[in-house]
């Protein structure tokens, strides 16, 4: 064969196309917005970097809990974010690494984990004589160098230019487990705007089997009733990272519940609320309801009963997803409780919309998901939005339409209302 | 840019992105994956993107950025020249692996052109290179892959 007859061979070979080809600009998409994940963001989101001191705060019990094991102190002040990985370090849930490698005169290590069956948490340090800030760019794959599903992010709680600290990635495992191993790279760069890497890094991390076996699941099968609408208690799982508690709405409702609040109480009054920081929840993406909360883990303690304290929710009502704005007249069907419209204006680039939105618990809130409708009935999404503080305790949001050429829109509310109760509810769990 | 436009423009050119990647990085897989992180970044940077005209080259560099960065991981990136001594072994080589063997320059440019349906100018565009520049890098790549494909010097 000459290479004229390779090369048409090899252009034929190349227009088989994988179907999986298909849907990755709508995975792009999900992954982008995360719609169906409440997410409380870390100081120091991803994609935002600040240098800044971090004032460690060891609690007594946590300072004499390792002070015999020189190593962990660093690891304490590392999980200082969760009140679940610091009692996972006090009582020694912990699986030494001791993976080291360099390139360019950077290098990456690895040297702690702490892992059950549902997440895994990496400590890893990246250090240079040579370059000042280093970010890291991680990318989670299978052990073969396959995609995994599951969600990932860095904490940057412990981040520091110097790179002295120990930094944290936390990987989320939703409906799977934890596999046995898993393959962690990071793409280093001292600027972010660096096409190339500065150095790239992957690490086969092998869990020891006793951790990844950690956890347990418990049937409850409880109903309430909250404001109308019947809710299943169906399971909490208990893992040594978090609690999770799984519930399931009655199909009659007229609400879809958007945010429970609650705490887990065990027999010696020992509170665990959901955490500060991480996911708070996940929903499917066929609705807009959440169905799985988390909180910080009771696993060490040992509890002989856990029952689930109900002091409020949020609510979506059925009939509230999506509400129509007539953007000439500047009116609006319905808004969320605490929204106010402010207006409605055109200019060259398209329509920018105003709402005045309250703060909740000191920062502002979701008042719109970031898809709406046009007058085709077609799902769109936002061009951008921005907000900026009154200083009175709320923000004014603005959500932006750009080449927009119709006089309606549908906009899509994330919540409806809050409901508070006097007397909270509470259902035995285990 | 709005997120259906992105969508259309993306669905005009992913096939394209995809042979490119899958040139670069010989695995179906890690192709898809290369693929579909650059989608993800373009979408997460559009707002960056000044002139809509741009995109096809503007996404394609950042797929090329991704396979370089799983190149790397795997520690498949060489850059050595092609000297007289190996030449002769590398004509043995099929045409995939040739390519894959180039030096750096050129495979970018011969996988653009010639595999992913660019133009020299478009090509020469996302390289960040003269067309000139690119017009010899592409005289020099068919050469040493003994492959006699119209140049389209000129447009």
């Amino acid at each position: 064969m000459n290479r004229l007859e390779e090369f048409n061979l090899l252009s034929a070979e190349l227009e088989q196309i994988p179907d999986a080809l298909t849907g990755l600009t709508v995975r792009a998409k999900r992954r982008l917005f995360r719609r169906r994940l409440l997410f409380r963001p870390l100081l120091g989101l991803v994609g935002l970097f600040l240098t800044f001191t971090f004032l460690v705060n060891l609690s007594p019990t946590v300072a004499r809990a390792v002070s015999n094991i020189p190593v962990l102190r660093e690891l304490a002040k590392a999980v200082n974010f969760s009140t679940s990985l610091t009692t996972a370090v006090e009582n020694q849930y912990v699986q030494p690494m001791n993976l080291k490698q360099d390139e360019n005169g950077i290098t990456a290590s690895v040297e702690y984990l702490i892992v059950d069956q549902k997440q895994v948490n990496v400590f890893f340090r990246l250090s240079s004589s040579q370059y000042g800030k280093l970010y890291a760019d991680p990318r989670v794959r299978a052990a073969d160098g396959s995609p995994l599903s599951c969600s990932y992010g860095q904490n940057y709680f412990n981040w520091s230019a110097d790179g002295e600290n120990l930094q944290s990635l936390t990987i989320d495992f939703h409906n799977d487990t934890v596999p046995s191993a898993l393959q962690v790279s990071f793409s280093v760069r001292d600027d972010l705007n660096r096409p190339e890497p500065l150095a790239s890094f992957t690490f086969l991390l092998e869990f020891d089997p006793q951790f990844t076996a950690t956890g347990k699941k418990y049937s409850v099968g409880q109903r309430v009733v909250l404001n109308g609408q019947t809710i299943t208690v169906t399971d909490i799982e208990i893992y040594p990272s978090n609690l999770r508690l799984n519930i399931r709405e009655d199909d009659n409702n007229t609400a879809w519940l958007q945010n429970l609040y609650f705490y887990i109480e065990d027999e010696q009054g020992r509170r665990f609320y959901p955490p500060e920081s991480g996911i708070l929840a996940s929903g499917s993406i066929d609705t807009p309801s959440m169905t799985s909360y988390r909180t910080e883990s009771p696993y060490f303690y040992d509890a002989k009963s856990l029952k689930l304290v109900i002091t409020g929710a949020t609510w979506l009502d059925k009939d509230m997803e999506r509400v129509h704005m007539d953007l000439i007249s500047g009116t609006v069907e319905r808004l969320p409780q605490g929204v106010e419209f402010l207006a409605a204006y055109q200019q060259s680039e398209g329509w920018f919309l105003t709402f005045e939105v309250p703060y909740r618990a000191g920062k502002p809130r979701q008042a719109f998901f970031d898809d709406y409708y046009d007058a085709d009935g077609k799902k769109c999404t936002f061009d951008s939005w921005g907000g900026r503080s009154t200083g009175e305790g709320s923000e004014v949001l603005i959500l932006e339409l750009l080449t927009y050429p119709y006089d309606d829109v549908w906009l899509c509310p994330a919540y409806s209302y809050d409901w508070y109760i006097q007397e909270p509810i509470s259902v035995p769990l285990i | 840019m709005k997120y259906e436009e992105f969508a259309q423009r993306v669905e005009a050119i992913r096939t394209r992105l995809y042979k490119t990647a899958l040139l670069y990085l010989n695995d179906e897989h890690l192709a898809l994956d290369a693929v579909g992180e650059a989608i993800y970044k373009a979408l997460k940077n559009v707002r960056k993107l000044r002139d809509p005209a741009f995109f096809n080259t503007w996404i394609t560099r950042i797929v090329i950025n991704e396979c370089y960065n799983e190149l790397r991981r795997q520690m498949h990136l060489s850059n050595s020249e092609i000297t007289e001594e190996r030449a002769e072994a590398f004509d043995a080589l099929p045409l995939k692996e040739a390519v894959q063997h180039l030096p750096k320059e050129l495979r970018d440019l011969v996988i653009l052109r010639y595999f992913s349906g660019f133009t020299l100018a478009e090509s020469a565009q996302i390289l960040s290179i003269p067309q000139g520049t690119a017009a010899t890098r592409q005289r020099k790549a068919l050469s040493l892959l003994r492959l006699e494909l119209s140049e389209e010097v000129s447009e």
